[in-house]
């Protein structure tokens, strides 16, 4: 370790826990060197200070009551959510054979679904928990249907927009259906968008492999890719994104890191449901950088505007930006 | 509170299968294990889990449980090394990890910087730091846990951990300047006067 590092890390442990007299002693030698010696102490005191790792409040009752909903349903799972390596081939064997069952019966014959409905309720940060511990986020508003004992799958309905972190069960996987387009997975977070006004279906993947159905056609999606099924053209197209930008809705923060303009207006429409339209073409490749704690259009379109030296006009159509020239 | 009396009646119950006990246990140790899982992960929703987890477990070995130190004690290891197991599963599932980076400080508006941007400028940066470096950091931030046992549950020298600590403030320091300065600006103070 560089002779500095050690004094950067006695004044971290003077603040967490105090020093020793002898450490004491040269912490202080040091300091008294020169200004630049303490002015580091003051950021390193800074640094302290702002990391702060205080949780937020919990209600343990609630907690608990979601604590024991999972023990139960740990409890009565048809196979346990971690499967080791015998009960895999157990369980493939199992599902062979209710295959074939399925295949030779063929009747009207299936098991009474239970369907259950939740619906956002606009409330923020506000996340729900299906039986199978996997998580929903709601971008209200939105509706889904549950079913978790379908057979050998877990099954749900999705109206608008939602986020999702399924929770891994190789047994059973989680299949999405939003409009006509189904979802399924194993283990992983993606985002699925199906509201009305929209052009088509979309699935975005944060984490974890996806595979999407729609029509006749079928795509395998990794992290940091993206289908949108587009009905009335019959065709189920697949782009990249960045991984940061999936369920941006999430976030209430905005962060452009040396981001073409022509992609800024795009992820802006996006995010606040209106078109931002870029008029000057010339404009579309400038890199802009900023970052918005609390993302918010009318702020946001007074920096571009300062940056750029667009004029904004907005109209029934939504927002455009007219003029302006890249800064050199 | 759970007074060491009772924690062998405690655990003796839990043994038996009670789940009053679970309850009792589950409703003392909550808010601190919480507070681990939060100060290593810094996500609500996966320190819950994380947390969850814990006691799941605690429960389904309840019957062969060996708990030798103190039950605190024992509750603060396995939560620390959930998390780290968390971590490591993390790593394997996203392909693409999120690249944050530090916004260009000669774009942001000198209004933009309250307190409350510059923990999330510093959540950033520790993102930034090396993997074991930012877990050691982070550690270091768990209220109660000292050098010594954040190298012990990590398998490391004491020595290193101050090592990554110094050099993970160095790191931090450095990135950060421009928007320390701010915060100090016009303070030309020594903070440890007397």
């Amino acid at each position: 370790m560089s002779t500095e590092e050690i004094y950067y890390h006695l004044i971290y442990k003077k603040l967490r826990e105090g020093l020793d007299p002898e450490e004491s002693r040269l912490l202080e030698t040091w300091l008294n060197e020169s200004e630049e010696h303490a002015r580091i102490a003051a950021e390193i005191e800074v640094i302290f200070r702002a990391d702060t790792p205080e949780p937020p409040a919990v209600d343990v009752p609630a907690e608990l009551k979601a604590f024991k909903q999972r023990l139960r349903a740990s409890e009565n799972a048809p196979a346990p959510a971690r499967l080791r390596i015998q009960t895999w081939w157990a369980a493939a064997a199992v599902l062979v054979a209710v295959l074939a069952a399925v295949v030779v019966f063929r009747t009207s014959f299936s098991p009474a679904e239970e369907w259950v409905t939740v619906a956002s309720s606009g409330q923020p940060h506000e996340v729900s928990i299906l039986p199978d511990s996997s998580r929903v986020w709601f971008n209200h508003p939105a509706e889904l249907a549950y079913c978790m004992n379908a057979g050998g799958e877990r099954k749900v309905r999705l109206k608008g927009e939602a986020f999702f972190e399924v929770k891994k069960d190789a047994a059973r996987p989680f299949a999405v259906t939003a409009a006509d387009c189904r979802v399924l997975v194993l283990g992983t977070s993606f985002n699925v968008r199906a509201r009305a006004g929209d052009p088509g279906v979309e699935v975005s993947v944060r984490t974890g492999q996806v595979r999407v159905t729609a029509g006749k056609q079928q795509a395998e999606l990794a992290p940091g890719q993206q289908a949108l099924w587009v009905k009335t053209a019959g065709r189920l197209t697949v782009s990249t994104l960045d991984v940061a930008e999936v369920a941006e809705w999430r976030s209430p923060d905005l962060t452009f890191q040396n981001q073409p303009l022509g992609e800024v207006v795009r992820r802006l429409s996006r995010r606040f449901g209106q078109p931002v339209v870029l008029e000057n073409a010339g404009l579309e490749k400038c890199p802009y950088t900023a970052y918005f704690p609390k993302a918010e259009l009318p702020v946001i379109l007074a920096n571009l505007q300062a940056v750029f030296n667009v004029s904004t006009e907005k109209d029934t159509q939504g927002v455009r930006l007219r003029g302006g020239r890249c800064p050199q | 509170m759970i007074y060491p009396s009772d924690e062998k009646q405690l655990l003796d119950r839990l043994r038996l299968g009670e789940e009053a006990a679970l309850d009792a246990l589950f409703e003392s140790y909550y808010g601190y294990l919480f507070k681990i899982a939060y100060s290593i992960l810094r996500d609500a929703e996966p320190a819950k889990d994380c947390v969850q987890e814990v006691f799941l477990r605690f429960w389904q070995k309840r019957e062969t449980l060996e708990v030798t130190a103190t039950l605190k004690g024992y509750l603060q290891r396995a939560m620390v090394n959930e998390c780290l197991g968390y971590l490591r599963r993390q790593k394997t599932f996203s392909a693409v990890e999120e690249q944050r980076a530090l916004p260009d400080p000669s774009f942001s508006p000198l209004q933009q910087l309250e307190a409350e941007s510059l923990e999330r400028l510093l959540k950033t940066a520790i993102e930034l730091l090396p993997e074991q470096r930012r877990l050691i950091f982070r550690l270091s931030r768990v209220e109660g846990m000292s050098y010594r046992e954040i190298a012990e549950q990590l398998q490391l020298s004491p020595k290193t951990v101050e090592n990554q600590i110094g050099k993970a403030l160095r790191q931090l320091r450095e990135e950060l300047s421009p928007w320390l300065g701010v915060f100090l600006a016009g303070a030309v103070q020594f903070p440890f006067s007397g």
